[in-house]
């Protein structure tokens, strides 16, 4: 290979697009040749530097804000599909549509319906959301000093703490936020694979909700209430005067196991 | 007919799964596409809105990044592009391929050029330079260099014929070399061709 045939796969090279035989060739040309080998080693650099530069800076605040435009589209999106609102439903179906409908506005009118749904996205969703941002930025709970603050006032108001590691999944760190007015300590835990965010929420701040009572689980002697629908996992426990909502990505991994909330002495 | 609640549910949590962590990368590429803030925004979610509307026709399995990606760049062609286009005059058949590694070794002292060139570099600048280029070029250039997506994705996600990609990644690049060394020069970094 001369150094013409070469540097013509310089940026099939860099993008690793050329093929293995192209690959070896090149490779040796460049053990003889100090020009060529210059040239490549400059266009790698520029070519990592430019995607280094490129890749930093995630801009959060404008990350939240598109995440909270985005579901609030898809709930409304899930809203028509779930009410048959499709604009284009084929004549044939309309009958059966109007029976739908009909049906549905019985529901509504005995308004099981409308207070379910409007539960589901005013109290559940956003505990759902805090663990999905989690998930999103670790970072935040990576503040050492921030996690002891947040470990210290649970204990002090509530008598509890979180062990380090439970049930495969370690503890990354805590944090507090506001959910629907309520000062919500949040703490994050994960395996790198899964994820659990336990909420400590004072009792006080929160009634259960008929539908979420019916939901209740006991196993060995614990009573846990398992909301479990439209795609949302979040099971609720009550600890002294406090309600630990434990909320998971994996909608396989068995929250009734992960409980690493322990009553301090 | 209504779909049952539980179908929906099952949709959506696959979606918030698999497509939502891709929104990061989305933006990323959509501030390069739109140049601002704003019709970033605007793009990504619309891209993400759309994507959830088609998302019976994303097969499981196969790439959603690229799939997610070759939706929002027909967005962005279809509704943004006529709002920013500049007009495409660039001639860049009189770069030489090797313009750059020329300029730097002819004009640098130490045994690492690159170095020189982009130690005080900002990462500002270098957005830049890549917002400076034509538009079908970025799109390529981004693809390729922000996402690191092969040829054959950049080309099945901005609808082009492989050879198409490849010249205008070659040009884009040849463009963008250009660009930065002279950002470099009149900045400083480096000595200026000699007169």
């Amino acid at each position: 290979m001369n150094c013409q045939e070469a540097l013509d796969l310089l940026y099939e090279i860099i993008d690793k697009e050329a093929s293995e035989i192209d690959t070896q060739e090149v490779k040796r040309h460049l053990d003889h040749c100090q020009d060529c080998f210059g040239r490549y080693q400059l266009h790698g650099a520029i070519q990592s530097l430019l995607k280094e530069k490129l890749k930093l800076n995630t801009d959060i605040p404008a990350i939240e804000r598109m995440r909270g435009n985005i579901l609030s589209k898809l709930d409304e999106i899930d809203a028509q599909r779930e009410s048959g609102g499709s604009k284009t439903v084929p004549f044939r179906f309309t009958a059966v549509a109007l029976a739908a409908a009909a049906a549905l506005v019985l529901l509504v009118g005995t308004g099981f319906f409308a207070t379910s749904l409007y539960q589901h996205y005013t109290e559940y969703i956003p505990i759902e959301r805090a663990h999905w941002d989690a998930n999103e930025n670790v970072d935040i709970f990576k503040d050492s000093e921030k996690t002891a603050s947040i470990m210290t006032a649970v204990s002090r108001d509530f008598g509890l703490t979180m062990s380090p590691a439970h049930n495969g999944l370690k503890l990354v760190g805590g944090t507090s936020r506001e959910i629907r007015g309520m000062q919500v300590s949040q703490f994050f835990y994960s395996n790198g694979e899964y994820s659990a965010s336990i909420f400590v929420i004072p009792a006080s701040e929160i009634s259960f909700s008929d539908d979420l009572i019916k939901t209740k689980i006991v196993i060995d002697g614990n009573c846990f209430y398992d909301h479990n629908c439209r795609g949302c996992r979040l099971l609720y426990t009550k600890n002294g005067n406090a309600i630990i909502i434990t909320a998971s990505t994996d909608r396989h991994y068995d929250l009734t196991e992960f409980n690493p909330v322990i009553r301090a002495i | 007919m209504a779909d049952t609640v539980s179908n929906i549910a099952e949709k959506r949590q696959a979606f918030e799964k698999e497509a939502l962590p891709h929104m990061d990368a989305l933006y990323r590429t959509a501030l390069r596409m739109t140049k601002n803030v704003g019709d970033a925004e605007d793009l990504v979610q619309e891209a993400l809105v759309k994507a959830y509307r088609f998302w019976d026709k994303f097969e499981t399995g196969s790439n959603c990044r690229a799939w997610l990606f070759k939706i929002m760049t027909n967005v962005f062609i279809n509704e943004y592009r006529s709002k920013s286009r500049s007009p495409m005059s660039v001639n860049v058949d009189d770069i030489d391929d090797n313009y750059l590694y020329g300029q730097l070794a002819a004009n640098s002292d130490g045994d690492n050029p690159e170095k020189e060139l982009f130690a005080r570099m900002l990462d500002d600048d270098v957005k830049k330079a890549i917002d400076e280029l034509p538009e079908d070029f970025r799109i390529v250039v981004v693809l390729s260099f922000i996402e690191g997506f092969s040829y054959q994705e950049i080309a099945e996600i901005a609808d082009l014929q492989l050879g198409t990609v490849k010249s205008r990644l070659h040009r884009g690049r040849k463009l963008l070399q250009k660009e930065l060394l002279d950002y470099a020069i009149r900045n400083g970094f480096i000595k200026g061709p000699k007169k």
